[in-house]
């Protein structure tokens, strides 16, 4: 069955205990989309997270995964990387892969198959009879990845995937997951990272508690346009400067100057100030 | 999969599985008068299940948990209890197979020999069954790894040494002897003292003891589970 909205998410509320950690949230992800989930520490990001792959349950709403509430049949049928997850340390990065896939319920054969494809697509097959606690942070989350895409997912959701990485490791993910958009999968990730949003997200939701703006990063950025930063280089100063008035202030200054759009890191600062 | 992690600790599991439970035992062995003989076989017997089944299966657990594997295995679709009784085997497998090598080094060194073979055999893996839930249900008590490393250690130890494993109940002075009640490990030493000395009736009888002991706990770490 081919779903247009793999992940829907209906007036979601999470408690614990008395205090709330999501409230109120209505999301999508869409077939070949990459959506990002943004906020800072405590966000619920992770929480939400939690819930569409079912290890926590949802105090109030409803959560759609393929069509169906979230089930042991469902969860064969997606790729997860969960927040601060490693492989098994004791295995060989090989045994990793192919357990997930037999744990995700392939035959032997398939197991196999698809082990020895991602090997190679990963660029794992030098490391593939080292045990993963001998790698890298940068390979244990690549293997991590195989694990997740080791039943051919059509949903992949990813964790802060990329926390913790040095920049070039997290280049190397990157690359991955805009190899994996092509592909036509769904995909929700979470980050605090504001470039990574930036550069591999159709679209954004800024998450704090609760659903605070939406949309892709040009829209968010639109939404932001009547404000220009200017840099005055003879003070060193910033200013952000409407757009009516921005011919007048820069008629003010000595010296050279500079002026562009905000970029998502300040309009993120900016929402969250306002949250 | 947790079953091949094993071939990563060999060192440690032929040192604790062979050369550990020899040495405990000619050492106790030695400065024990024959009478109490079977009191060491059975003591080491219960330390083992104590140490190597609470430590490791909380510990395991904990780790589990700690590094995002847990999260990975329900995301996965495998149930957590489920999971958490995978590891309990794999760890459980290494006590199991220490067992016999300490019941032959009691027949060898000490000349002590198991009088009712079977009824050892299901209390051994009933008494294996009840170590597991107990470093289970520690482990889904505590969220904190460091905790769950020190409070498994200090009650894996206490249930150990501060129970009757190596000496009767009625060694205990009253009042503390209705204490040693509370400590599965007094159970667990009697039902394997009681298959030793081949007296069925009160082997069975201890045995209910750790079957209630492991329903309680199961009930527990049911609680626990949907409380996480």
């Amino acid at each position: 069955m081919d779903i247009e909205t793999p992940i829907i998410i209906r007036h979601v509320w999470k408690y614990y205990g008395k205090f709330l950690a999501n409230e109120d949230i209505n999301m999508t992800v869409n077939k070949g989309e990459l959506v990002a989930l943004l906020g800072p520490n405590g966000a619920g990001k992770t929480t939400l997270v939690k819930q569409i792959y079912g290890e926590l349950t949802p105090s109030k709403g409803e959560i759609l995964v393929l069509g169906s509430k979230i089930n042991n049949k469902v969860k064969k049928r997606i790729g997860v990387i969960p927040q601060e997850c490693t492989p098994s340390g004791s295995l060989t990065v090989r045994d990793n892969i192919y357990f997930m896939a037999k744990i995700k319920g392939l035959d032997k054969e398939k197991a196999k198959k698809n082990t020895e494809e991602l090997l190679d697509k990963l660029n794992l097959r030098q490391y593939e009879k080292k045990m993963t606690r001998d790698l890298s942070g940068g390979l244990k989350r690549r293997v991590l990845l195989a694990m997740a895409l080791v039943n051919d997912p059509e949903v992949v959701i990813l964790d802060e995937p990329t926390t913790g990485l040095d920049p070039e490791a997290r280049r190397e993910v990157w690359e991955l997951l805009a190899e994996l958009k092509k592909e036509g999968k769904a995909m929700l990730l979470t980050t605090h990272y504001l470039d990574e949003a930036e550069r591999l997200a159709d679209r954004i939701y800024f998450l704090n508690r609760r659903i605070i703006m939406e949309g892709s990063p040009a829209e968010i950025k639109s939404k932001f346009t009547t404000y220009y930063e200017v840099i005055d280089y003879s003070s060193g100063k910033t200013f952000y400067v409407k757009e009516e008035e921005v011919s007048k202030f820069l008629s003010e200054l000595k010296g050279k100057f500079e002026v562009r759009l905000p970029n998502l890191e300040e309009i993120y600062l900016k929402v969250m100030e306002n949250a | 999969m947790d079953l091949k992690t094993i071939k990563a600790y060999i060192p440690s599991i032929l040192f604790f599985s062979l050369f550990f439970p020899f040495g405990l035992l000619i050492m106790l062995g030695s400065v024990t008068s024959a009478e109490f003989s079977t009191y060491v076989v059975v003591g080491t017997i219960t330390f083992y299940i104590s140490i190597s089944l609470i430590n490791s299966v909380a510990q395991s657990i904990g780790a589990e948990r700690e590094y995002g594997r847990f999260s990975l295995m329900i995301s996965s679709g495998i149930p957590v209890q489920l999971y958490a009784l995978a590891i309990a085997f794999s760890n459980g497998l290494q006590t199991i197979l220490v067992s016999p090598i300490i019941i032959l080094a009691g027949d060898l060194f000490l000349r002590i020999r198991p009088d009712c073979i079977p009824l050892l055999a299901i209390t051994l893996i009933l008494s294996i069954f009840l170590g597991s839930m107990i470093g289970e249900a520690l482990a889904f008590a505590i969220k904190n790894i460091y905790a769950i490393n020190q409070y498994s250690n200090i009650l894996s130890f206490t249930l150990a040494f501060f129970a009757p494993v190596y000496y009767p109940p009625c060694s205990v002075p009253m009042p503390f002897r209705y204490l040693t009640f509370l400590e599965p490990t007094t159970y667990i030493s009697r039902a394997i003292y009681y298959s030793y000395v081949g007296i069925p009736k009160e082997a069975l009888i201890w045995d209910l003891g750790i079957i209630i002991f492991t329903l309680v706990l199961i009930i527990l770490i049911n609680y626990l589970h949907k409380r996480s």
